[in-house]
């Protein structure tokens, strides 16, 4: 991949030490870039707020209430407090794909170790939720299932059913994004002329997609997590 | 508002397949992992495909009563 990637990408620029051929993975360094792009950029944006908002502004003020309010419809007014998480992960997650589309840059989303810690970030976040939310005893007891008997046996299956969703939110960004890029680099070898605009076309659609995806799915895990035991009481 | 929360729920009816998949790849997984540490090949591994078989169907079983709800 590393020698048909360099073509049309600039790929490992940092050196990680003085070994010559020994470089910084793609993922790092252009995380590094879209965090110096990113960061200044809305440190500056949000000091020079307007009250009329201008065109740029009004966009961005669109997204962040749809936001806001997929987050109050899923969890009502303590939905507000997920904000800040679900927007970082919106945008880190959006601009990191839509990233591959720029000519010398590789997408730091199509690593898989940038999914996956994404995915424990959201893994995290939901169990951390619960057990705030119903206190770590009771957390830990709806594992077990409602019948007594059948606790050794359902709390593996618990556990194993929470672990296959942090593999199925990182594998889901991972390969379509690393699957997106690939398609693209074969249409480069076999028909160079016009015909990789298409999967470009692929790479801009489905990193809108795969984001909403993302974000939408740690939404529901947060929500379910805070609101399962209000089911068993009723 | 309530036609998007509607929507949100349908979203997670997208992870059933891969998940019902990754949960019995977990469950060989660690039952691969134990029987290694502990030296008891097919026993733990058997187990633990079932267990994590199971986990799948839990999966599927969780959606479905959001559905029928």
């Amino acid at each position: 991949m590393q020698e048909h990637g360099s073509i049309i990408k600039i790929v490992n620029i940092f050196p990680k030490s003085f070994i010559p051929g020994d470089y910084l993975p793609d993922a790092i360094t252009m995380t590094w870039l879209l965090m110096a792009v990113v960061l200044p950029f809305a440190y500056f944006f949000g000091k020079n707020l307007k009250k009329f908002p201008t065109k740029f502004q009004y966009v961005l003020e669109a997204l962040t209430s749809f936001i806001v309010y997929t987050l109050e419809d899923a969890m009502g007014s303590y939905g507000r407090k997920f904000f800040p998480l679900i927007g970082g992960l919106a945008v880190f997650i959006l601009l990191g794909n839509l990233m591959g589309l720029i000519p010398g840059l590789a997408q730091p989303t199509a690593n898989l170790n940038t999914t996956l810690a994404l995915a424990i970030i959201s893994f995290l976040v939901y169990n951390y939720e619960g057990i705030k939310k119903h206190g770590f005893v009771k957390y830990i007891k709806h594992f077990a299932g409602p019948v007594p008997w059948m606790a050794p046996i359902m709390f593996p299956i618990e556990v194993v059913s929470h672990l296959s969703r942090i593999l199925s939110l990182s594998f889901r960004l991972f390969g379509n994004m690393f699957g997106d890029e690939m398609v693209v680099l074969v249409a480069l070898m076999l028909v160079p002329f016009l015909v990789p605009v298409a999967g470009e076309f692929i790479v801009f659609a489905n990193s809108f997609l795969q984001t909403f995806i993302f974000c939408i799915l740690t939404v529901v895990y947060i929500a379910t997590a805070i609101e399962e035991h209000e089911e068993q009481h009723s | 508002m309530g036609k998007l929360k509607e929507y949100i729920e349908r979203t997670s009816y997208m992870m059933v397949g891969v998940q019902f998949a990754l949960a019995i790849i977990i469950g060989l997984a660690i039952g691969y992992y134990l029987d290694r540490q502990f030296n008891t090949f097919p026993w733990l591994t058997l187990f633990w495909l079932i267990i994590g078989f199971f986990a799948g169907l839990k999966n599927v079983y969780r959606e479905l009563k959001k559905v029928t709800k």
